[in-house]
């Protein structure tokens, strides 16, 4: 709990990207099976990020914050620490913030997948 | 042991799924809330982990809904959570869940909690072994397996009543008594095992000696469960049932036996669980006897209060009335739905 107080405060630089070892320690140290669940998130997420940009169109809060907290939990179960910090504030702003600050929340999430894939690439 | 998880992100089910696996857990899974009651109804599941914000039914409402539908067995019931402000917890708490993970989980946190949660699933196997053995000596006399349920609702009702009564006295109450009171007062008659057959299933009255005969029961559990004392003395659980196994004949103006102990002599445990066991033998049918109404019943306690009862116990009997009467018409020998062993009445041969 201190960790992810901890982290709540940090800003967005100073998350990882990828948090390989924290990772691996979820999955018993099995690289197969962390390979194989990094390429489904990676499959998943912009799935979700579709779904977002479509709720913001109809101006659906209740579909975009659900989005965001699935992209949130799944991203720092798999070490994307910086890409589960963009989504948490696009989460928690779903209910007050205006729909075209919600479009930039959601830019920086694509940002975040971005980056994540890029290093994960590596 | 089966574990299953509850989260709509099948990602989420996957790395949960290799943490618990890892650690040589049977895994299944569920993507809401109303999958995972139709997977608990089917399945035997023990152990749950869940998401708390999900669509459809939450992990909150999930365990409110599986708390309410009243398993056999106990289920635990662990929630993964972002949210870690108080209220929320306390809300949670109240829900029926047992413990919190906050997410993303640390694996060596998910290691201990789940050990906690197999330590707590263990006693109350335990304590489903005690009822079930209670159970069994009490089949030797023909009592139903709701009779002992009836004795340990009745006796924490009164105990809640007296622990309030006596905060602040000189008589020393344990902490956990009402839960105490709950646990042993089914293991009153155990003593009856080692009563031969010939007295204990004598269909007529029994004659001064045989009625000897039948009053050791209380002695014959008191020292079978002192044995255990002498064993585990710390063990507050094992005083208690040997308290009560002992002294349930006991009368407060000294005229009860094995001993004649009088007033607070006898222990509060044993005084709270004479009175549940009177009144659930004037309440119930019996093969000499129809049952007497409430009324009745209530008014042989009252005429009891300090030569028979303890007056304070009768006064909490007095104030928790409905909640007897509510016992009675639940659990009653009718319906005894709650029997684990299976009904042997009429099987014993009398000699």
């Amino acid at each position: 709990m201190t960790d992810n107080a901890q982290k709540d405060s940090l800003s967005a630089g100073e998350y990882q990207v990828y948090d390989r070892e924290a990772f691996l320690g979820r999955v018993g140290k099995n690289e197969a099976l962390a390979q194989k669940i990094l390429l489904k998130f990676i499959d998943d997420v912009p799935k979700r990020m579709e779904s977002i940009r479509g709720a913001i169109e109809t101006q659906n809060r209740d579909e975009i914050r659900l989005q965001a907290h699935t992209i949130k939990g799944s991203s720092r179960n798999v070490g994307a620490d910086k890409l589960g910090h963009y989504a948490e504030r696009l989460e928690k702003s779903s209910d007050s913030a205006d729909f075209a600050l919600l479009g930039e929340l959601l830019v920086d999430v694509q940002t975040g997948f971005e980056e994540l894939k890029g290093v994960v690439q590596k | 042991m089966k574990i299953l998880g509850v989260d709509d992100d099948e990602i989420a089910l996957d790395i949960l799924e290799a943490a618990v696996s890892s650690e040589g857990y049977e895994f299944v899974r569920a993507s809401d809330g109303y999958e995972a009651l139709k997977l608990i109804q089917e399945e035997r599941i023990q152990l749950i982990i869940s998401d708390w914000m999900m669509p459809g039914l939450s992990g909150i409402d999930l365990a409110k809904k599986i708390r309410e539908m009243g398993a056999s067995s106990y289920c635990y019931i662990i929630i993964l959570t972002s949210r870690s402000e108080k209220a929320d917890l306390l809300n949670g708490l109240q829900a029926g869940a047992d413990d919190f993970i906050i997410k993303p989980f640390d694996p060596m946190e998910l290691r201990l909690r789940l050990r906690v949660a197999q330590r707590i699933l263990a006693l109350e196997t335990h304590q489903l072994t005690i009822f079930a053995l209670a159970q069994l000596a009490d089949t030797r006399d023909n009592e139903t397996g709701n009779h002992l349920n009836r004795i340990r609702l009745y006796s924490r009702i009164l105990a809640e009543h007296l622990v309030r009564y006596l905060s602040g006295t000189a008589e020393e109450v344990p902490a956990d008594f009402v839960e105490l009171i709950y646990m042993t007062s089914p293991l009153h008659d155990i003593g009856k095992v080692g009563i031969p057959d010939c007295v204990l299933l004598k269909p007529g009255r029994l004659d001064d000696r045989e009625f000897d005969i039948m009053k050791t029961h209380t002695t014959l559990g008191g020292q079978t469960l002192e044995r255990a004392v002498k064993e585990y003395p710390d063990v507050l659980y094992l005083r208690i049932a040997r308290d009560i196994a002992m002294s349930h004949h006991e009368r407060y103006d000294g005229h009860g036996y094995p001993e004649g102990l009088q007033g607070n002599n006898i222990p509060l445990c044993a005084r709270v669980v004479s009175l549940a066991d009177v009144y659930d033998a004037l309440v119930s049918r019996r093969v000499y006897k129809d049952p007497f109404t409430h009324d009745v019943a209530k008014k042989i306690i009252e005429e009891g209060r300090g030569t028979q009862f303890d007056p304070l116990v009768v006064d909490a009997f007095l104030e928790s009335e409905k909640e007897f009467l509510d016992i009675v018409s639940r659990y009653s020998d009718d319906s005894d739905t709650d029997a684990i062993l299976p009904n042997t009445r009429g099987a014993m041969p009398a000699c």
